[in-house]
């Protein structure tokens, strides 16, 4: 079981992590691991500037809705 | 512990009439608290001269602690005499209520004031003072809890005359309305704004009248909490558990840092609930110390934004029953409480300083001050703490 934090402070939420958060649960729910990774969210991660940021295994991911699909193959793939 | 008065008033204007004929004034001081209603004679202009001189006078003195008399030996001697009717004439309703919960009501020929107790209209024990030949009608009562007083211009009453119904709707069925309004209806603001409403429709859209109305009502005081940034410096973060341990009733705290603070400082955690993220406004935060944990800047203004709509009656209640995070602030800031004090930090996050960030970032305490001033304009106590 993977957790993976999206944060939704002012700066993310501007950048667009509703969009990120809906494309996150559609692809996961597409892949059936529904069970392998919960998605949950955060608060103010201190990475405004680099917005959405996505925590995953410690490391901070910076997505947007371009290319959250990429991030979210390499954050399986390291698995 | 003194009453909270929750207060409202709303008008309308005579068809074609730029300025309102009738004028509310409402003072608030550490010792009462005054709500006049004047309808001055005829509309337009001189009505609203009338008025305006009538209420401010009246109330101006009376927060004096000068005497009934004074005031209407003031007013009579003050009023320019209306050139065609050869009269002075402003007609007016005062409500003073003490902090010992002592009310005193002055009614000089405004439609009678309708006094709701108990889910029931009382009679008021009026006696009446003689002053040149005219009759002022005066109440000295004590007030509880619960209690709605609404007075009303003679708008209301003439509402529907020639129009959809032959001599208007009456004292006893305007007073009925409010009383069922009252039944249902929580805020002051509401029961004015509805009464208002039915006035213009039974006009057809065309007051023949100049038409307000004032609602009080009296309530315990309730307490809120808001939270609203950081403080500048970062050895005050602990200062703000003690604030927030020692205040009453309600907690809240907007913005995503200002959140992880008190989180840390209470050793919390704080769960997202993520079914409450919409497009515009990002998920509320839950934790046990606190009633509402939202993210800041962009919930605020969309709180603005909704209370903007709902003052100019552009939406309903219904902008209190959603969920999400801005619409649970506007309820607890409107419904929920009477007092608020806002703790706000003067720290600003320097990456939404950034240029290419859009604009509504860096404007957190822009709105953060409207919606201080929207708030007192609902007639909430704001009390605003520095640190």
């Amino acid at each position: 079981m993977k957790t993976m934090s999206i944060c939704i402070g002012s700066a993310c939420q501007v950048k667009g992590s509703y969009h990120v958060v809906k494309a996150l649960n559609e692809m996961i729910t597409a892949q059936g691991l529904k069970d392998e990774i919960e998605l949950v969210g955060s608060f103010c991660m201190g990475k405004c500037n680099e917005g959405v940021a996505v925590k995953c295994d410690d490391v901070i991911y910076s997505v947007s809705v371009d290319n959250v699909e990429e991030i979210f193959e390499k954050i399986l793939r390291g698995n | 512990m003194p009453l909270f008065m929750d207060i409202a008033n709303d008008s309308v204007n005579k068809v074609h009439e730029e300025l309102c004929g009738d004028n509310v004034e409402i003072r608030v001081n550490d010792e009462s608290v005054i709500a006049i209603l004047a309808d001055g004679l005829g509309s337009g202009v001189k009505a609203n001269i009338l008025a305006t001189l009538t209420s401010t006078i009246a109330a101006t003195m009376l927060e004096e602690k000068l005497g009934i008399m004074d005031v209407l030996e003031t007013l009579e001697a003050t009023l320019p005499k209306c050139q065609v009717r050869n009269l002075a004439y402003s007609t007016f309703t005062i409500v003073q209520v003490f902090r010992n919960r002592m009310a005193y009501i002055l009614e000089y020929d405004n439609p009678p004031l309708v006094f709701i107790r108990n889910g029931e209209i009382i009679e008021l024990n009026r006696t009446a003072i003689e002053f040149q030949g005219k009759s002022v009608y005066e109440t000295t009562m004590k007030i509880e809890k619960d209690d709605i007083m609404a007075f009303f211009s003679d708008g209301v009453i003439h509402a529907g005359i020639g129009n959809c119904l032959n001599f208007g709707w009456q004292w006893e069925e305007a007073a009925n309305y409010l009383l069922a309004r009252s039944y249902e209806d929580k805020r002051a603001k509401d029961i004015s704004m509805a009464l208002i409403d039915i006035c213009y429709n039974l006009y057809g859209e065309e007051p023949g009248d100049d038409t307000t109305v004032v609602v009080m009502k009296a309530e315990e005081r309730k307490y809120l909490t808001l939270f609203s940034g950081p403080p500048l410096d970062k050895s005050k973060d602990a200062q703000i558990k003690n604030i927030l341990d020692k205040a009453r009733g309600i907690k809240i705290v907007c913005g995503g840092t200002a959140g992880n603070i008190v989180a840390r400082e209470y050793g919390e955690e704080i769960e997202i609930d993520m079914s409450t993220m919409s497009e515009k406004v990002p998920p509320i935060g839950r934790m046990k110390s606190v009633d509402l944990v939202t993210e800041g800047v962009l919930t605020i203004r969309e709180t603005l934004r909704l209370l903007e709509d709902y003052l100019h009656n552009r939406c309903g209640r219904e902008i209190f029953e959603e969920r999400n995070g801005a619409s649970m602030l506007a309820n607890y800031l409107i419904n929920e409480c009477t007092n608020i004090d806002i703790i706000m930090g003067n720290s600003i996050n320097p990456d939404h300083q950034n240029p290419d960030f859009p604009e509504e970032l860096s404007i957190k305490w822009k709105v953060t001050q409207k919606l201080i001033d929207l708030l007192r304009y609902f007639n909430k106590d704001v009390n605003i703490v520095y640190i």
